[in-house]
């Protein structure tokens, strides 16, 4: 009988359009974008030439890339911080009390919110007379009026506060998924067993969830390399935001400078690929 | 309806893991075959060689006259039902039924009039119209078997169709897929880890272990005369008991072993094809075991626990110098039996099997 | 004794709401204070807290003057087109490039797989440059399928699709072959409605991602007439237009609210077409 699983050719058939969609656009661009990184490109005519590391060198000298990388490396800060407040928050959603829908429901809407749109609020929050303002004034903790974005000491960790309410609910949902596999019995029997919340939280929850929170872990550190969004829409890299990707895309889209975007993309990628590999080894270990 | 006829097939996965090793198989039209062994002895390996979901590697299938190794599933003449049941969720009753037909370009009315006619036999007319979801296990179950009646096929193929009901509903569907039988007098090839439903099922059974087969025949044959200590073990409940002994004399239709501590047992077999000092097994089954409260006779021993399970009773007994526990199931109701009395076990002549030191059994002369 | 403990649970219960509340109020804060500047004809106490998160002298009013100010109707058809035209793209390749992946065997299926998920470890935004060269090329530039294109594609939707055809189980699909389906019959028949619920959810993520994708249409897109709402919206907001903070927040709570009308209704696809992603 001939192999009732063999077919290559339709396989191929029905891989064909996401290969060539993504070969086009993904893989292609990794390669193109490498390239770009040794030429100077010029965008009226579309010609590119060999112009020997300039790219390279100039970005390697120049004091504007470094602190992108030192902010993106400061954004890392994070990654603990949001994986932490979205496995207690999840905790706190997993289970039968009433009302738990609406909640989880109104932790994901920031999630969902276009990152534009949600971006023009956040910029009104932290104007100077914004609500930042009145709630630190209120609570006694500030005097003068402050213009959140415009202060380069703080204005990075506006951004990071910013991407903590627009993902913590999609880390939500990936650990209430986690949550959701243990059997209830373990946490029962921990009960018995004269264990208090706290405990159970941490020798129970935690290293249960452990497979989920290594890959929110990944997938979190990755977006905080990747940030650059947040900037666009609030502060443009003014008071010192930029971060890599920042810089990549205000080098393409507002110098026009190709290249060096380019060769700028070449380091963000080199590190990404870095930082997956570390966590992959962890994931390796774990799985030992 | 159809013969299967299977020559020394085989099947080997990658290089060299081989799980069936060369089984040579006549399923006579009209049969009702059960394939019975341990989980991984192959029987579901074989079973959907027969569907054609695997690969042969080698020998021939027939089905009827015509050699099917190369014939699509679809093609051959069977309908399968499955241990899961594998309903299409997404479709209502009528539709997992009328599936294979619609694919066949059937007729309306012909689907309409075949669809009828399955879901009547089995009783499930009024459920035509539900998806699957919304029935109990039992139903699942008739309509997995409807789904392969309305194909009329030559082979009925079933893989563990009862293991995921409940024990009440087993023995329902048991009777009625007896019934059924009996009704289509169709082949049916049916594949169970289950010695009671191989038992009570089956025209004939095969015994698999590791890939190959162990013994055919009826079930009677099976359990009166098991050709070795796979069988022996296997079918029966609680298993036959296997004891450790030296074969000491040999007659023309019986032999005297010796168990530890000198104790002699008679069987009625006869053991020439072995030779006196040969290990062999003694074998017994709980059944015939005869305990006896006083005198002389037999061997003795203690009861080391009782079951009272209503009708019967197991008791489990220890000789002195024998590692296994005895069992020994009496019909009715004991209760002056008592943990740790001593009693007296006769094992009749004519119930006693005696097996070689490869486990072959030497041929019962009663 | 008895009472102790009763006395403790309720304790614990409105700790734990109270916590709950804080949070709420921390993730939907904004959206109030948007929701109550926008209803609030008189814009005098917009930035006096708390105040402000109650509407004064409510009225419609800069809702309806958002639509003589910037052509909402107009980002709005175009994000319903392009998010419809995406969610088709995504799931059609998504299935196809799926099924292949988790049930046929054949050269290069391990190399495939592998490559495909490598790339949500890199920065797609790298891709920024090359694809609008590519576009530009392709004279795709300014045009709504240079503007999706890149988007349908993606490693999510086929690591989702290829895991819901890995849960189906085998017996259904020897099932089908027994009754006779062809491959692409067992495909369409059997694999697809059985995963459907699995494809809704990659269509609703699909549809909500587009609807919110702002720098990529923003980098393609320049006339006005083809923007979406997310760009749109954004630039008459921070652009020239911006006279206003009343007209913003009315623009920005009309943009969110066909996202919550259309999230209440698939609440429950959100926890369950991760739930398949993480396992």
């Amino acid at each position: 009988m001939k192999t009732s699983n063999s077919y290559t050719t339709i396989a191929y058939l029905f891989l064909a359009p996401a290969l060539i969609l993504m070969g086009v656009l993904t893989f292609w661009p990794v390669g193109y974008n490498t390239y770009l990184a040794f030429q100077d490109y010029s965008i009226a005519d579309g010609s590119s030439t060999w112009n020997n590391f300039a790219n390279f060198k100039y970005i390697a000298h120049e004091e504007l890339f470094w602190n992108a990388l030192k902010n993106s490396a400061l954004y890392l800060l994070i990654v603990p911080v949001i994986q932490l407040a979205a496995l207690i928050v999840a905790k706190m959603v997993n289970n039968k009390l009433p009302g738990m829908t609406l909640f989880r429901a109104l932790f994901y809407i920031p999630v969902i919110t276009s990152i534009s749109i949600a971006g023009v609020v956040w910029a009104n929050v932290y104007k100077y007379d914004g609500v930042l303002t009145w709630l630190l004034q209120s609570l006694g903790l500030l005097h003068d009026q402050v213009n959140w974005l415009g202060e380069p000491s703080i204005a990075l960790y506006m951004l990071m506060i910013f991407t903590f309410w627009k993902g913590i609910g999609y880390y939500m949902v990936l650990y209430l998924a986690g949550l959701q596999a243990i059997p209830s019995e373990v946490e029962e029997a921990a009960i018995l067993d004269g264990a208090n919340a706290f405990q159970r939280f941490w020798k129970i929850t935690v290293p249960m969830v452990k497979p989920t929170i290594l890959l929110c872990t990944l997938l979190s550190t990755i977006a905080a390399i990747k940030v650059y969004l947040e900037v666009i829409v609030l502060t443009k890299g003014q008071a010192d935001t930029y971060t890599a990707l920042f810089y990549v895309y205000d080098q393409a889209f507002r110098n026009y400078n190709f290249g060096r975007a380019a060769a700028a993309g070449v380091v963000v990628t080199l590190i990404c690929v870095v930082l997956a590999a570390i966590q992959f080894r962890l994931f390796g270990d774990d799985k030992k | 309806m159809a013969s299967v006829t299977l020559k020394n097939i085989q099947k080997t996965y990658g290089k060299d893991v081989q799980v069936i090793k060369g089984v040579d198989l006549e399923i006579k039209n009209g049969e009702f075959v059960v394939f019975v062994g341990p989980s991984g002895c192959g029987k579901s390996t074989l079973l959907r060689m027969i569907a054609g979901l695997e690969d042969i590697t080698s020998g021939d299938l027939m089905i009827g006259d015509t050699i099917a190794n190369d014939i699509h599933a679809s093609k051959r003449g069977i309908a399968m039902v499955f241990q899961s049941y594998a309903l299409y969720p997404h479709m209502s009753v009528y539709d997992n039924m009328a599936f294979s037909l619609k694919l066949s370009g059937e007729s309306k009315e012909d689907i309409d009039r075949r669809v009828q006619r399955a879901a009547n036999i089995l009783q499930i007319t009024h459920l035509l119209e539900r998806k699957p979801k919304a029935l109990s296990g039992g139903q699942r179950q008739r309509v997995a078997i409807g789904r392969a009646i309305v194909r009329e096929p030559e082979v009925f193929l079933f893989d563990e169709p009862l293991s995921n009901l409940d024990a009440a509903l087993r023995l329902n569907m048991r009777v009625e897929l007896s019934k059924l039988h009996n009704d289509l007098k169709t082949t049916m090839i049916y594949v169970t880890h289950d010695q009671v439903e191989a038992m009570t099922l089956a025209d004939r059974i095969v015994v698999l272990n590791a890939g190959v087969i162990q013994q055919v025949g009826s079930p009677l044959e099976l359990y009166e005369h098991p050709s070795n200590l796979f069988v022996a073990g296997f079918l029966g409940s609680p298993k036959m008991n296997l004891l450790e002994a030296q074969l000491v004399s040999l007659e023309a239709d019986a032999a005297v072993v010796r168990l530890p501590k000198g104790i002699t047992v008679r069987a009625a077999v006869n053991a020439n094809a072995g030779k006196v000092g040969d290990k062999v097994t003694l074998g017994i089954r709980p059944e015939h075991v005869q305990l006896k409260l006083e005198g002389e006779e037999g061997v003795p021993a203690r009861i080391d626990l009782i079951e009272h399970l209503g009708d019967i009773v197991l008791a489990y007994v220890e000789v002195a110098g024998v590692n296994e526990i005895l069992c020994v199931k009496l019909p009715g109701n004991h209760p002056e039996l008592k943990r740790g009395a001593s009693v007296r076990l006769v094992f009749p002549e004519k119930s006693t099997l005696v097996f070689n030191e490869q486990g072959l059994a030497f041929k019962r002369t009663c | 004794m008895a009472l102790g403990k009763t006395a403790r649970t309720v304790i614990g219960r409105t700790l734990h709401y109270a916590g709950l509340v804080l949070f709420a109020i921390f993730t939907a804060f904004p959206f109030i204070w948007a929701l109550s500047v926008g209803l609030s004809q008189d814009a005098s106490n917009i930035w006096i807290f708390p105040r402000a998160f109650w509407p004064t002298d409510p009225s419609f009013g800069w809702f309806i003057r958002v639509f003589h100010e910037m052509p909402f109707m107009t980002y709005l058809g175009n994000s319903a087109l392009m998010s419809f035209w995406t969610v088709v793209g995504v799931t059609v390749v998504s299935v196809l490039a799926g099924y292949p992946l988790a049930r046929l065997k054949f050269a290069g299926r391990n190399f495939i797989f592998v490559a495909i998920i490598a790339t949500m470890m890199l920065p797609s935004e790298v891709a920024l440059v090359p694809n609008f060269i590519t576009m530009k090329h392709l004279g795709l530039l300014n045009t709504m399928t240079g503007a999706i294109l890149p988007n349908i594609a993606g490693a999510f939707g086929i690591f989702l699709m290829r895991q819901a055809f890995e849960a189906v189980p085998q017996d259904l699909i020897d099932a089908a072959r027994v009754d006779g389906a062809t491959e692409l019959q067992i495909m369409w028949r059997i694999m697809v409605p059985v995963c459907a619920p699995s494809i809704a959810a990659l269509a609703i993520f699909t549809l909500v991602n587009e609807w919110n994708d702002y720098l990529w249409p923003s980098i393609v897109l320049n006339s006005k007439e083809k923007l979406p709402l997310a760009v749109g919206v954004f630039n008459d907001l921070t652009g020239p237009f911006a006279t206003s903070t009343s007209l913003v927040m009315a623009a920005i709570v009309m943009t969110i609210i066909p996202v919550l009308i259309f999230f209440a209704f698939t609440q429950r696809y959100f926890v369950s077409g991760l739930d398949g992603a993480v396992k």
